[in-house]
């Protein structure tokens, strides 16, 4: 209800309004004067901050002193956000790139120079043990007794991880990259698992006469893979181009750690090559041994009929064939 | 430039650009308003001159800072009602303001005993006055935020909803004050009659 419903009440207002204005009371003048006076004063001061506004107000961000903060810390996140995806998706380009590089690889990719050092064997654990078992290993497996060294010295000096032969690979690893092959996207045996989490469920898929070589090879390369920096992450996907890629580049615990996880060791690109092909393309000694003592074929051969041993002859790689033929390569 | 067309929201927005006319024109327009609001409501010429220094002093500082989302004069009286609350909650010049809500609630009953309270003026003595002064007592001897509601109302002329904007009280608060007022002024006036 307000007073407008009601006459009375205009009445009322109207009288009380008529009253109000008979009172002579007002504020003194000394109040009158110091409001006016102030007034006057923050006038001024109004006045002359008025123009005295440098900057568009349109735009406060962009004049705030702050902005120095806001501009350094955002980028020191993105800079972070860079720092923690960048592995990982150069994980998955590296894959891409090996898969979409033409099919015939260049001749050339054979001219690694043959004085690479041949007694700077990679580092095998795997091989060593892997030889352990090689008696009572089935079909990939028989291979290793011919790789098994002549003497003790031999064998010591196969074993010998040398520092300078890993600062070699990984100087490689990016001319390599360019004559990398086109890898199948699943050459993989449907009994052979592409992807394992771990190596118990691996030995559980194999084959039978496979399965204990398998847990040999599970067993011994336990160390291998506590020791590889890259083992420790656990969202890449083991695939048989990823082995194509690691064989080609070199990365000998790469390698390991893949076929740790179930690749096929003798998963075949589109042009019928496998891993050891690669290795031996690209002259990659340590990888070809740690590949013939996982089982590979050293006679498979690929699409054109070119076998690793031809490949080796062909670019004089003379430690790589004289491995190959202790592996039964002919 | 003739300021008396100027709204109080453009004199208001003129004065923080600068403009020392446009307050000074404002000032003029509610001075008279506001001081009666003051006085009647603290009930003594020197608080209500301390307390109109003070309420325009915050008018002037807040200038820079004015935006006109709603009416200047709701805007100004509620600064005089809160400056005013603050210093009566100070002195204790009146009684609780919280005492007013009960008033609110039995309004009837101190309506019945408007006539017989020794406290309020009475009868006889409103006689002797003329009709306006009488009016103007009767006023004073209103409850504290029954005479702040009328007194927002009739001196600045706010609507119920201004009024319990400026006073911080609901709508159906400041709608029973304003009835319980009226009530009592009729009462009074009447029997003045």
């Amino acid at each position: 209800m307000s007073s407008k419903d009601n006459p009375q009440d205009e009445e009322l207002l109207a009288r009380y309004r008529r009253a109000s204005d008979t009172d002579a009371a007002a504020p003194s003048e000394s109040v009158r004067s110091a409001i006016l006076a102030e007034s006057r004063r923050v006038a001024e001061q109004l006045a002359k901050q008025a123009p005295q506004q440098p900057f568009d107000v349109s735009r406060p961000a962009a004049n705030d002193r702050r902005w120095k903060i806001t501009a350094f810390g955002t980028a020191g996140a993105a800079l972070l956000a860079a720092l923690l995806i960048a592995p990982r998706f150069w994980e998955s380009q590296h894959a891409a790139e090996v898969s979409s590089v033409p099919a015939a690889a260049p001749a050339t990719a054979l001219t690694v120079p043959a004085t690479a050092p041949a007694a700077t064997a990679e580092p095998t654990a795997a091989e060593s043990a892997a030889k352990t078992v090689s008696s009572d290993a089935a079909a990939p497996v028989p291979k290793l007794e011919s790789v098994a060294p002549a003497s003790r010295r031999e064998s010591l000096q196969e074993i010998v991880v040398t520092q300078a032969e890993r600062k070699a690979s990984k100087a490689s690893a990016e001319e390599s990259r360019q004559y990398l092959p086109q890898v199948a996207t699943s050459p993989v045996p449907p009994s052979e698992p592409q992807i394992a989490t771990s190596s118990a469920p691996l030995a559980a898929s194999a084959p039978p006469a496979a399965a204990p070589a398998n847990s040999a090879r599970a067993a011994q390369s336990g160390a291998l893979s506590m020791s590889a920096d890259r083992a420790a992450r656990p969202r890449s996907v083991p695939t048989p181009a990823r082995l194509q890629s690691a064989a080609g580049l070199g990365d000998l615990t790469q390698a390991a750690l893949l076929l740790d996880q179930g690749v096929a060791v003798d998963a075949r690109d589109e042009a019928g090559r496998t891993p050891l092909m690669l290795a031996v393309a690209r002259g990659r000694l340590e990888v070809v041994r740690l590949l013939l003592a996982r089982g590979a074929d050293p006679n498979a051969a690929d699409n054109s009929g070119r076998t690793p041993l031809q490949q080796a002859r062909a670019g004089n790689l003379r430690d790589v064939a004289a491995l190959l033929e202790r592996a039964g390569a002919h | 430039m003739d300021l008396s067309q100027e709204t109080d929201e453009n004199l208001m927005m003129r004065f923080g650009r600068g403009e020392a006319a446009a307050f000074e024109f404002l000032y003029r327009r509610h001075e008279l308003r506001v001081f009666r609001f003051l006085r009647r409501s603290v009930k003594n010429e020197a608080s209500a001159n301390d307390l109109m220094q003070e309420v325009w002093f915050a008018v002037v500082r807040g200038a820079a800072n004015y935006q006109p989302t709603a009416k200047f004069t709701t805007w100004l009286f509620t600064i005089a009602h809160n400056r005013m609350v603050d210093m009566v909650r100070v002195n204790h010049r009146l009684q609780s303001l919280d005492a007013g809500d009960d008033a609110d609630s039995e309004g009837s009953s101190m309506l019945d005993r408007l006539a017989v309270d020794g406290k309020l003026e009475p009868l006889a003595q409103v006689q002797t006055q003329d009709e306006a002064a009488a009016l103007l007592n009767a006023v004073s001897q209103l409850p504290a935020e029954q005479r702040s509601a009328f007194l927002l109302q009739a001196e600045a002329e706010l609507s119920v909803e201004e009024i319990a904007e400026a006073t911080g009280s609901n709508f159906e608060t400041v709608k029973s004050r304003l009835r319980y007022a009226r009530a009592k002024l009729r009462q009074l006036l009447w029997e003045y009659a």
